[in-house]
This record gives C-alpha cells, sequence and structure tokens, in this order.
C-alpha cells in the first residue's frame, strides 16, 4: 500500500509561489491501478515524484508499505528506485545508444545480477510487453510507443512493488496511447502490481480501478471505477464511496459504483 | 561498476568521436611533451656521461684545465707519470672537426701512441691486427672505427678530409678500429690520430685538452687524487671521468628544469582541454545522467563511471603520448641541442634512443592522474545533477553565474594573484626556482579563474552593443553567454592561456635576444670580427693563436685590434662561470661606462687595465653574493689570484656569471695565449667591401678562420638565440593546436546545449543567417575577450619570467623588451584560428533538424 498523510509541497517564492500539494491524503492499496487526473499545474506530477522520491515533500508523510519515504536518505531513495519502484516517464528517458534489451537490463545490471538472470528477466519483460523481437533495436529505430513499452519494461525487470508512470500516453498518438493503456491494464490484471498513473487521458478513466481528481494541490475527486474488494481484500468493509470533504474545504467525491 | 562503465561510458566515448578525440588529444599532448622532455632531459644526462667515461678508456682519474675550454700543457702528463701510484698518465685531445665539404663532424681523439700503455687503456682493437704505434707514427694517417667507416663509405686506404686551425687536411684511413673496442664501442664517429697530428691539426702548441690517468690496481683512487692535487696545484682539476660528466649535466640542470616547466605547463593546458571535454560531455549526457538516476544509479556510481571513463581516456591517451613523445624527442632532440649549446656553452649531441620504460609508467601515471584530476569536477557536477533537473530538457540557467559565485571566483583568482607576489618576494629572497615555477602556475590558474567572472561581466556590459550591432541575433548571443558563462569561460580562458604562453616565449625571446644582440652591438662593436668557423656547440667560437694578431693588425686600413677571449667554464667555487678577457682598447670610459652598474668607470677601468682590479657582471654579483669593492679569489695556473671588484657591469656572455679582466693578466695568469675574436676598427676611407677583402686575404691560409661584418656578426647571434628558442616554437604550435581543439569543442556544445532553442526560432521563421550571425556573434564576444585577457596574462608572465625566473632559473639578468609585434601576430593568429573552429558550430547551428531537436528523444 502506498499512502500520502498530509502531504504540502509548494515550489518559488514570493510572487512566484507555487503550490503544488496543500494537504493530500492518499492510500492506494496493493495492486490497485489508480489514476491521477486533473489540470496543469494541479499537482499529480508533483504527487507522483515524491512518490519515487524524486522531490521531497516540505510536510506530510508517504509510506510505501511499512517504509516512510518521507524519511528515507537520498541513497535511499535511489535504491528503492532500483530494487522496488519502477518509474515510466512521458519522454521514455531510454539511452539512445543502448538496444532494447540492454535499456531494460539497466536496473538489474547495477546490482551486478548474473547474466543469465538478467538476461531471462530482460527477456520475460520484453515479452511482457509484446517487444521480443524487437529486442536488438536502438530507441532511434523505433517508434514512440515502442520505445514506452520497452520504458515500461525496464520499469517491470525489477519486479517492483509500485509503479510509477508520469503521463506515459502523454506523448504518443491515441491508437500507441491506447495500447499502452491496454498494456498498463493487462500488466496490473496479470501481475497485480501496485500503479499510479497521473494522466491527462480520460481514456484511462475507463481502465483504472480507481482515479483521482487534483485541483490546486488538493483531491477533488476520489472514484473507484471497480469494486475495491476485488482489488485489496485490506479495503473490506470500508465504504465504497471515498468522503474525502471536510479538512481545506475539499470536495466530497463522488461514487460511481 | 565496470558493467555501467563498458555499458554508458564506452558507448558514449563511440558514440562522439570528436569528444572523444579531444580528452584524448588534450591528455596526449601533455603526455608527449613531458614524456619527450623527461626522456631527452634523461638522454642529456647519460649521454654527458657516457661521452665523458667511454672516451675515457680506463683512466679513473682525469687532469684538466680550470676552465672546460682551456687547456693543459702535455708536459704535465709526463711529469705526473712518477707520482705514486699512477701506472701511466696519458695526454688527451678530444675535440670536435668538421669533414670538408660536409655538414659532419667527427670527433677528434688523439694521445700518445708511443705510450705502450695506450692502446690497453683506450681498447684500441685494430681489425685484421695490428700495433697503433707502427700505425700511425706516419702523421698523415688516422684510425677509424669500423662502423663509421662503413657510414662514411670508407676503406682502409681512402682519405678523410677534416677542417682544422692549419686549414683542410687528409688523413689517410691506415686501419680500422674493431666494434668491441671501448672507444669504438661508444657508437660515436672517432677519427683516431697520434697526439702529435692533432696538435698540429688544431694549431695547439704542446697543449691538450687533458691527461688520463690510470692507476694500478692496488692503488687507492683516492690517495692518488690527494697527490695529484698536490702535484698540479691550481694549474689544474683532478676529476674523475663520471664526476666531469656530471660536472656538465649539473651545469644544465636549470636549463633541464625550465623545459621540464614548460612541458608541465602544456600538461597543464591538456587538462584542461580534458575538464572542458568532460565538462561539455556532462552537459550533453545530463538527459542519459538524468535517467539513470532515475532508474536508481547512486550519485557516487555516477562519479565513479565518470572516474573510470576519465581513467580509460587517460591510460589510453598516455600510452599514445608515449609513443607520440618518443617521436617528439627525436624531433626536439637537435632543437634541444641547438639551445643547450648557445646557452650553455656546451656541445650536447643529444639523440633520442627511444622510449625507456621508467619514463614510459611514469608518464602514463602522470597523464592518468592528470585526467582523472580534471574529469572530478564535471563528475561531481554530473553526480550532483538531480534527476529531475537532468530530465529536463529546457535551458536551465544551471551554468548562469549568480552575483555570489561571480564574487568567489574574483576572490579565488585575487587570493591567487597575492600568492604569485608572495612567491616573487619568497623566490628573490630564497633563490628557489620551485616558488618561481609555483609563481608562474599561480599566476596562469588565476587568469584562467578571472575568466569567469570577466564572460560574465562582459555579458552584461556588451548586451547593448551586441544587439545594436547584431539585432536578434546579438541578443541570442548576450543571453547565451550569460546563461552559460562558465562554459564560456572555458573558451576564454583555452584560448588566453595559449596567449599567454606565446606571449611569455616570445618576450624572453626578444629580451634575451635583443640585450644579447644590444650588448654585442655596442659593446662588443668594431667594423670586423676575426674568428674560428668553429664553435663548441654554441656562440662562442673556438679559441685561435693570438699570433694572427700582428698580421690582421698590418692590414692597410685597420686603425686598431682589439681581442676577446671567454673562457666559458671557468670553475670559481661550485658555479660554472664566465672568464672574459678583454683588450685594452675595450676598457674605456666612453665604451664601457653606459655597461656600468655599480662603481664609477673612470676610476675602475685604469686599475682593471693595468690587471690590478677586476669587473663582475651584474648576474654574478647577484648569485654568488659578490659586491663592489670586495676581494676575489681565483684560482690560476699561477696558483691564487686575489683582486678587488672595482664595478658591477652588464653582461651576457655566461648564464652563471662573468668576471672581467684584462687580456694581459689572463695570459700571464692562465697560461693562455688563445683569443676567441678579434675586433677590427678600420680607418673610414676604404670601402668595407675592400677591407674585408684585404682581411680574408690576410688569413687565407688559416681555413679555419672567418672574417664578419659588424652586421653580420650581430645576425650571427640573432640566429643563434633563434636556434635557443626553436624549442618555444614547437610548443607554440603545440598549443594552438590545442586551443583549435578546445574552442571547437566548447562552440560545439554550446550549439548542442541551445538546438531546441534554434529548431523553437525556425518554427517562427529565423533563417539560417540570424542563426549563424547568433553563434558568430557569441564566439566575437569569446575571442576578444579570450584576446584581451590572454595579452595581459602574457604580459604580466613575460615580465615575472624576465624580470624573476629566468635569473634564478638560468642565471641571465635581462632588459625587459615586450613582443608587440609576436603579440600582434599571435593575436591575429588566434582570431583566424577560433574563428576558424567557430565555423564548424555555426555550420552545425543552421543544420539542426527542427522536429528531431523538438523531440525530447
Amino acid at each position: 500500500m502506498i499512502r500520502f498523510k498530509n502531504v504540502h509541497k509548494t515550489f518559488g517564492a514570493g510572487d512566484n509561489q507555487v503550490c503544488a500539494a496543500q494537504g493530500i491524503d492518499l492510500e492506494i492499496p496493493v495492486g490497485q491501478l489508480c489514476g491521477i487526473m486533473g489540470p496543469s499545474g494541479s499537482g499529480k506530477s508533483t504527487l507522483l515524484h515524491i512518490a519515487a522520491g524524486l522531490v521531497d515533500a516540505d510536510q506530510g508523510s508517504v509510506s510505501i508499505g511499512a517504509r516512510d519515504v518521507s524519511r528515507m536518505t537520498a541513497e535511499e531513495l535511489t535504491l528503492m528506485r532500483r530494487r522496488e519502484v519502477g518509474v515510466v516517464f512521458q519522454f521514455f528517458n531510454l539511452l539512445p545508444y543502448l538496444d532494447a534489451r540492454e535499456n531494460v537490463e539497466l536496473p538489474l545490471l547495477l546490482d551486478a545480477i548474473n547474466t543469465d538472470e538478467r538476461r531471462n528477466r530482460a527477456t520475460k519483460a520484453l515479452e511482457m510487453v509484446g517487444l521480443l523481437h524487437r529486442a536488438t533495436h536502438r530507441p532511434p529505430q523505433m517508434s514512440g510507443g515502442e520505445m514506452q513499452r520497452v520504458a515500461i519494461a525496464r520499469a517491470l525487470v525489477i519486479s517492483p512493488r509500485l509503479v510509477l508512470a508520469d503521463e506515459p500516453t502523454g506523448n504518443l498518438d491515441s491508437a500507441a496511447g491506447r495500447q499502452i493503456i491496454s498494456l498498463l491494464r493487462d500488466i496490473n490484471d496479470s501481475t497485480g502490481v501496485t500503479m499510479l498513473v497521473v494522466t491527462h487521458d480520460p481514456v484511462w478513466a475507463a481502465n483504472c480501478d480507481r482515479v483521482v481528481r487534483l485541483v490546486d494541490g488538493l483531491v477533488s475527486e476520489d472514484t473507484y471505477l471497480k469494486p475495491r474488494d476485488s482489488v485489496d481484500s485490506e479495503t473490506n468493509g470500508r465504504p465504497a464511496v471515498a468522503e474525502t470533504g471536510g479538512k481545506n474545504g475539499r470536495k466530497a467525491a463522488t461514487a460511481l459504483q | 561498476m565496470l558493467r555501467l562503465f563498458s555499458l554508458v561510458s564506452l558507448r558514449e566515448l563511440r558514440l562522439k568521436p570528436g569528444r572523444t578525440a579531444l580528452m584524448l588529444g588534450g591528455i596526449v599532448v601533455g603526455v608527449s611533451m613531458v614524456s619527450a622532455i623527461e626522456l631527452l632531459n634523461r638522454e642529456v644526462v647519460e649521454q654527458f656521461r657516457d661521452s665523458m667515461e667511454n672516451a675515457s678508456g680506463r683512466a679513473e682519474l682525469q687532469l684538466v684545465a680550470p676552465g672546460t675550454d682551456s687547456r693543459l700543457p702535455d708536459e704535465l702528463a709526463y711529469d705526473l707519470a712518477n707520482v705514486s701510484g699512477v701506472k701511466t698518465a696519458l695526454p688527451v685531445i678530444d675535440a670536435s672537426v668538421p669533414m670538408a665539404d660536409s655538414a659532419s663532424r667527427l670527433r677528434l681523439f688523439a694521445t700518445d701512441f708511443t705510450n705502450p700503455r695506450a692502446e690497453e687503456t683506450y681498447g684500441v682493437t685494430i681489425v685484421g691486427g695490428g700495433d697503433p704505434l707502427e700505425i700511425l707514427a706516419d702523421p698523415g694517417a688516422a684510425l677509424l672505427p669500423e662502423q663509421t667507416a662503413r657510414r662514411l663509405s670508407l676503406a682502409v686506404g681512402d682519405t678523410v678530409t677534416v677542417s682544422g686551425a692549419i686549414g683542410r687536411q687528409q688523413f689517410r684511413v691506415a686501419a680500422l678500429l674493431a666494434g668491441d673496442g671501448l672507444l669504438a664501442a661508444t657508437g660515436e664517429d672517432f677519427l683516431v690520430m697520434d697526439i702529435m697530428a692533432a696538435q698540429r691539426l688544431l694549431a695547439l702548441d704542446r697543449l691538450v685538452d687533458r691527461v688520463d690517468i690510470v692507476p694500478f690496481e692496488d692503488a687507492s683512487v683516492a690517495d692518488i687524487k690527494a697527490l695529484l692535487g698536490e702535484a698540479v696545484g691550481h694549474k689544474a682539476q683532478v676529476v674523475t671521468p663520471y664526476g666531469r660528466g656530471n660536472y656538465f649535466a649539473n651545469a644544465v640542470s636549470s636549463f633541464q628544469v625550465m623545459v621540464f616547466s614548460l612541458s608541465l605547463l602544456a600538461l597543464l593546458t591538456g587538462m584542461f582541454i580534458v575538464y572542458s571535454a568532460v565538462s561539455a560531455s556532462v552537459v550533453s549526457r545530463q538527459r542519459a545522467i538524468g535517467t539513470l538516476r532515475a532508474v536508481g544509479v547512486l550519485r557516487r556510481e555516477i562519479m565513479l563511471m565518470f572516474a573510470a571513463e576519465s581513467v580509460a581516456c587517460g591510460v589510453v591517451a598516455s600510452t599514445i603520448g608515449c609513443l607520440v613523445g618518443a617521436l617528439l624527442a627525436r624531433l626536439l632532440s637537435s632543437q634541444l641541442s641547438g639551445a643547450m649549446g648557445v646557452i650553455f656553452q656546451v656541445r650536447a649531441e643529444i639523440t633520442a634512443s627511444g622510449l625507456d620504460a621508467g619514463v614510459a609508467l611514469k608518464a602514463i601515471g602522470l597523464g592518468t592522474l592528470c585526467s582523472l584530476v580534471a574529469a572530478l569536477l564535471p563528475a561531481w557536477k554530473a553526480a550532483s545533477l538531480h534527476p529531475l533537473e537532468a530530465l529536463d530538457d529546457r535551458p536551465s540557467g544551471r551554468e548562469a553565474l549568480e552575483g555570489s559565485q561571480s564574487r568567489y571566483f574574483s576572490l579565488a583568482a585575487a587570493v591567487l594573484v597575492a600568492l604569485v607576489v608572495a612567491c616573487i618576494i619568497a623566490e628573490v629572497k630564497f633563490r628557489s626556482i620551485m616558488l618561481g615555477n609555483i609563481a608562474s602556475t599561480a599566476w596562469f590558474l588565476a587568469f584562467i579563474l578571472a575568466s569567469v567572472p570577466a564572460v560574465s561581466w562582459l555579458a552584461l556590459r556588451l548586451r547593448p552593443a551586441l544587439v545594436h550591432t547584431f539585432g536578434l541575433a546579438g541578443r541570442m548571443a548576450s543571453e547565451s553567454l550569460a546563461r552559460s558563462s562558465r562554459r564560456s569561460a572555458v573558451a576564454v580562458a583555452a584560448l588566453a592561456l595559449s596567449l599567454a604562453t606565446t606571449i611569455t616565449f616570445a618576450g624572453l625571446f626578444l629580451s634575451f635576444e635583443r640585450s644579447i644582440v644590444g650588448y654585442v652591438g655596442t659593446f662588443m662593436d668594431g667594423d670586423f670580427s676575426v674568428s674560428s668557423r668553429h664553435t663548441r656547440g654554441g656562440w662562442l667560437e673556438e679559441p685561435i693563436d693570438s699570433a694572427i694578431l700582428p698580421r690582421v693588425e698590418t692590414v692597410p686600413g685597420v686603425d686598431r685590434v682589439e681581442t676577446l677571449r671567454l673562457v666559458s667554464g671557468y670553475q670559481y667555487g661550485a658555479a660554472r662561470v664566465g672568464l672574459l678577457a678583454l683588450s685594452d682598447g675595450f676598457f674605456t670610459v666612453d665604451h664601457y661606462g653606459p655597461w656600468f652598474v655599480e662603481g664609477t668607470a673612470s676610476d675602475a677601468l685604469p686599475a682593471v687595465r693595468k690587471g690590478a682590479a677586476v669587473l663582475v657582471s651584474e648576474n654574478f654579483s647577484r648569485l654568488h653574493g659578490v659586491e663592489l669593492g670586495q676581494q676575489l679569489l681565483m684560482n690560476t695556473a699561477e696558483g691564487e689570484l686575489d683582486l678587488p671588484v672595482v664595478g658591477i657591469v652588464v653582461d651576457y656572455t655566461s648564464d652563471q656569471g662573468a668576471i672581467v679582466l684584462a687580456s694581459r693578466l689572463y695570459a700571464a695568469q692562465w697560461r693562455d695565449p688563445t683569443v676567441n675574436r678579434l675586433h677590427v676598427y678600420t680607418s673610414s676611407s676604404r670601402e668595407p667591401a675592400a677591407m674585408r677583402a684585404a682581411l680574408v686575404h690576410a688569413v687565407s691560409d688559416r681555413e679555419d678562420l672567418k672574417v664578419l661584418s659588424l652586421s653580420s656578426l650581430l645576425e650571427y647571434h640573432s640566429s643563434h638565440v633563434r636556434r635557443a628558442f626553436a624549442l618555444a616554437g614547437s610548443l607554440e604550435l603545440l598549443m594552438l593546436i590545442v586551443t583549435f581543439a578546445g574552442i571547437v569543442d566548447v562552440l560545439a556544445s554550446s550549439v548542442n546545449d541551445r538546438r531546441r532553442e534554434f529548431a523553437l526560432l525556425s518554427v517562427v521563421g529565423a533563417d539560417s543567417r540570424l542563426l549563424t550571425r547568433s553563434v558568430m556573434a557569441e564566439s566575437a564576444v569569446l575571442i576578444s575577450a579570450g584576446i584581451c585577457l590572454g595579452i595581459f596574462g602574457g604580459a604580466v608572465s613575460a615580465w615575472m619570467w624576465v624580470e624573476f625566473h629566468w635569473t634564478w632559473l638560468l642565471g641571465w639578468i635581462l632588459e625587459l623588451h615586450f613582443p608587440w609585434q609576436a603579440t600582434a601576430r599571435a593575436a591575429l593568429l588566434a582570431a583566424v584560428v577560433a574563428t576558424l573552429a567557430t565555423w564548424g558550430p555555426a555550420r552545425t547551428a543552421t543544420r539542426v533538424d527542427t522536429m528531431e531537436a523538438l523531440r525530447s528523444d
């Protein structure tokens, strides 16, 4: 489970101050595919970056499982990304001179995992994203959708507890975007890995277990699209409609179920 | 870590061959210079020692005259043979003679072959057997080593013609020396003959270069040395062949320190290029760094990756540098020989023998360390990049300087300048060459640091002018400069460093040339000079017998003739100083007065003329702590001579200072009737050409003599000074190559960094001319700043070298002459080189693929 507790984050100072998070409370149970939506500047990416340990929260805490991310050192956060959390970016961020397999193997290489195991795991990850036949191709030889699939394979190769995706379809055409959405959905279904996906794309809404909408650094809606008990037994007994209003004038979420 | 290195670094290096080549090139240039100079320096020491030892055969002691080109009476050899413990004493002539009609020289070796032990002492083995005594009984006979005969295509019975004091002389090759004999084994081109034949050839009346002493096997060399010392008194010095080689090697050690310092400067520049290349690499790879950080690579792993990369490049480049260095050593050997000859008046035929394992290991270690040190700061910067910042393609202004950072750089530069001042004060006080080198290095570092705030300041101040001149392109250029002031400063510093080095060399060269030529032209004047055609490696001609003097004096039209005798290696205490003996005509107030630094010429000169006092040069006074009025104790062939110093004068005859005295005193006390040069003053009634022809005719039987007009004499000295500084020309060329490479790299990374900006401008309709103008305007500012900084830095550096370092390093006190012409030439050349270097990146700017640049991957 990933839990954000009263998370605050402000960028800039004086007149240029931007509040990206103004006390976000959110729990994402294990295995859930949660979409974070909202207008530009609402704090979606910041929330994801805080979860990945790429940005520090000014106040509040974030925990992944039993570990408090906000108390971890920079080195521990880096190792967490290497071993537990897969990150997928809008702009793929593949190394252009490595082929698909090598890009996928990169996090394993850092932990000195032996070549055979590395190869097997990279092969499985590429198979999972349907790109095994492009294993020896380099990023410049691939389409945007293919590059994003390689990036997803790289995130999955470490068998992560959590996958964080920052607008993974934002740089793709609609057809490629749909394929990526479908792919992540399938991976979530088959592996049960928790996923937090920041997106602008309304198509995601129909594919997520839950959609959290942020506005001005606050959770404005929290919508479950899939029965919670089918996702995580931890939430059993809790109301299907999350009531998130109250403090800081937050609006009540609408339950679709 | 090696996996990350092999997977990421090696591919990056392969992907960017230009930058990789630059990183390698920077270290290759530096290491090649260091290893070449190291090889040559070693070779100088080895060859001095080998040359002295090998040609000494089995002799364990030698008697030499107090001055390096002074000679001993041959009778000493016969007197000393009776000293207890001495097995044999052999007179030796060891000189260099030119082959007639050829540029080659032979090393003339002659001894008394009537002495039955000569053959055994020098390992003279005749090919096919034979007795050297019988063979060389014929004064027209000579021996050649087998390999020399092969090289010159000579066989037994052929003749070899050499030029000596009595003109050309032919010698019959009577036999060949076997290659395994001591003399032949040295590999030198010896011409071996009997001592009397050699004395005749060189017009040496019963004089020899040295006496070789072979002790009995059971005798104590130390005891014999003491006994010999007592026996010869002040007439000669008793030395070991090894010590004599060492003596020459020590004499040139300061010069070796200087050339090594200069080679380290090349390495410093190389380091700077590596720093620049790695910095540029960090900028171009920041997205990859961000990706690595995002997928879990630790800061220290990034740092280690860059460190491993620089170590790998360092090892490869240093290895290449060593090989290039060995080649360079061969190319520079003649220049180094020439330089040492001119400055120290010693013949050092330096031939680089090839790469030495010790030198190679040292150079590879040094090069690798430099590469690592140069890469540490950029590597640290790379490791410090925040993953999100690194993944952001937008220009971030990370390179922009804030006011406080600019102040830090200025403060650091100011601290270094203070260090320079402190080092110079300490250098003068403690006469420390090392402190001078620190001062010089600190000065270069100071203006490298100063280039950072300078670029920032210029970008701000020049903005209105750039906008006015170039419009939008000017504004873009000024924005780019402000945004990347640290990177731009690297280009400015590279240019400034190169220019400053060039100006330093040129300043030294000009000050040396003008000081010496001015001195020769106004002090050692006259209308013509008569001297030997041959030198012992430097500018000073071989001594000639003063018997030639009456023949020149009696030539019609000759008013008077003055003589000059310079003993270049006179032993004063532990130092090797010049002993300058001048005839009376030089010691007039009109003539010598202007050269007095301390003392009154009108009082001093009569005393010197009478032989009752001496003058010392300014550098002699400074280096040996001898003051006006002090008594100077000198060893002469006639015993100790104690005379007062009545004047301190400007003199450029010796790096370690000179003692100036009257010719008559010198001839009597040192028993040396020779002179190096006659200065001939003529009446104005005769045409110079006719006068010269008459002088040539008067000495026509002496093929070894030359007659020069004053202008030719000045040109002769100028050409020797140019020879001494030929090495500097090679260094300048290397510096220019490095500058070119550095500027291309910095501008190329600037263009690379601005691809997105150019693409955006292209989208809104900016044409290629605008982009080109922007890059050119930016480089114009960089070039101007680099040139201004370089001229200032070079001028101060030249002043420091001429006024301080040169004196303590080499002993000369020179007048500073700023090299305006050379500066203008170098600045123009640097501007052209830098503009050409800009052309490539400017073209790249116009060729940026808009869509490609706007995409993130």
